[in-house]
């Protein structure tokens, strides 16, 4: 019987070859040039990259095809917290600076070639490893400061949330745009006279091709310890950033507080389950996230505060957990799809869907803030997963009542009464257990 | 009316980024520069000594 290919429409930029999934493999069909490039890379030092857990594993099947280790959960940066994006940009730079004394280079620095396992980074373009040409500058420098050195300093300096940025524009921030948040007081920040201003100068300057060309600039004999010099000032000035205010408008990360009986039912009923992918949306700190990793093989974790993704982050990190990434997301307005045919970046629902999702306080945050009714939000949870487990605050709830006291909209549709109507439309209630009497969890199987 | 000089000409954002990796490359890049301007820079002052 033959495998059914699916083509990745993202992969459309490498002229090595194009990525397809076949019967939940990740592979990529080499064209001649591939070939020959695989060829040129070293197989000793791929081997000692993914040994080393740099970059995927990647195994040859047949001169054509090669197969990649899956990534359990795709992620890009417009969702990942400062200090996830802080990861990646390092690991990048950590990158070239092993490759380069090697002959080797990163051709280019999309944000979307690092990926995470847990909170581990790793490359997942194996491809954008090529040999060092003679001479050559770093093609993906100016991709390395729009998609990561400029977000992280716009986080860092001035606070700027970069997400919604990232967001909407798969190439990142603009030598232009970031040059207009930085003014002559910002000139002592390190970086700013440089990678900003003096970038953007040239940026309008220098930006027709046949001023300064590749071959121009080869036969000048550019050399490799500068492109080295650039990478370690570059990894200087990252590791000197930080965030110091916090951008979290509601202060949820500080709201969660411990419930032994909620801990207890999330434990039993993931346990029960054994799902091997688990979504945790509306996850603040990740409390429960961290417990359905006991049972799950990864956890993908979703709020839309980032101060309470980064509180996840550590405590992730605290608790020495390799299956759970902390991600920041709104559900009432997911991750779209972005670049070309909408794939080089996929949507959230084009990435999968999970065995089991965790939907904790979440419906009348959506149904008052959104105001996204209850049988929306059911209905499309039913068709996410098979299994979900769901608290339900009733409308008397302190919390419901705080969060519905300034918005003009009548909730009076809004009743347990109608919760549980919808609930039987589209799923079975395998368990439930009250946990005041405002608030209950249902273990919920799909019809 | 307005007029658009060189509308045609394409833009490669990158060059002006090759440039500075030359300029922030300490006495190497001084090499480079040298090495890629030196005939531009011996007519230029060529012209100041005549």
């Amino acid at each position: 019987m033959e495998i059914k290919k699916e083509y990745d429409p993202g992969s459309h930029r490498d002229p090595a070859g194009r990525v397809f999934y076949a019967d939940g493999r990740v592979c990529r069909e080499l064209t001649l040039q591939g070939q020959r490039l695989w060829q040129a890379l070293a197989p000793e030092l791929i081997k000692d990259l993914a040994s080393r857990s740099l970059i995927v594993d990647t195994r040859q099947m047949s001169d054509a095809v090669l197969e990649h280790e899956r990534i359990p959960f795709l992620s890009y940066a417009y969702e990942w917290p400062f200090s996830l994006l802080k990861k990646a940009a390092l690991h990048h730079l950590s990158l070239m600076a092993e490759l380069i004394p090697k002959g080797f280079i990163l051709k280019d620095s999309k944000s979307t070639n690092i990926q995470f396992m847990g909170l581990s980074p790793r490359l997942m373009d194996v491809f954008s490893i090529e040999k060092l040409t003679a001479g050559d500058p770093w093609a993906g420098y100016s991709d390395f400061c729009d998609a990561f050195l400029y977000p992280l300093m716009l986080r860092a300096h001035k606070n700027v949330p970069y997400q919604a940025w990232l967001r909407g524009s798969i190439n990142g921030i603009s030598p232009e745009v970031m040059a207009r948040f930085f003014g002559l007081l910002d000139f002592w920040r390190p970086g700013v006279l440089t990678h900003v201003k003096l970038r953007a100068l040239l940026h309008r300057k220098w930006n027709k091709p046949e001023q300064l060309s590749r071959s121009t600039v080869q036969s000048a004999k550019f050399p490799a310890e500068a492109i080295l010099k650039n990478v370690y000032s570059l990894k200087c000035l990252i590791e000197g950033l930080s965030v110091s205010d916090s951008n979290s408008v509601q202060g949820w990360a500080d709201y969660e507080s411990a419930n032994p009986a909620k801990e207890k039912f999330v434990d039993e009923t993931i346990a029960r389950w054994r799902p091997a992918t688990v979504w945790d949306i509306g996850s603040n700190t990740g409390v429960y996230s961290r417990i359905a990793a006991r049972h799950a093989k990864t956890v993908a974790a979703f709020d839309r505060d980032e101060d309470a993704v980064e509180k996840a982050v550590i405590e992730t990190e605290i608790e020495r957990l390799h299956n759970v990434l902390p991600l920041i997301m709104d559900w009432a307005d997911p991750s779209p799809g972005l670049g070309w045919e909408l794939g080089e970046e996929k949507s959230i629902f084009s990435r999968g869907k999970p065995d089991a999702v965790l939907y904790l306080a979440l419906v009348h945050h959506l149904a008052v803030r959104a105001g996204i009714p209850i049988e929306l939000q059911l209905k499309k949870l039913s068709t996410l997963a098979p299994r979900v487990l769901i608290e339900f605050v009733a409308p008397e709830d302190p919390m419901f009542r705080r969060i519905a006291m300034n918005i003009c909209r009548d909730f009076s549709e809004y009743t347990r009464a109608s919760f549980l109507e919808v609930v039987n439309r589209f799923f079975r209630i395998e368990k439930q257990a009250a946990l005041a009497e405002t608030r209950t969890l249902y273990a919920l199987v799909s019809i | 009316m307005c007029f658009v000089a060189d509308a045609h000409a394409y833009i490669d954002p990158n060059t002006g980024s090759v440039f500075l990796q030359i300029l922030i490359a300490g006495t190497a890049g001084v090499l480079v520069v040298w090495r890629i301007f030196k005939n531009k820079i011996k007519e230029f002052l060529n012209k100041l000594w005549k």
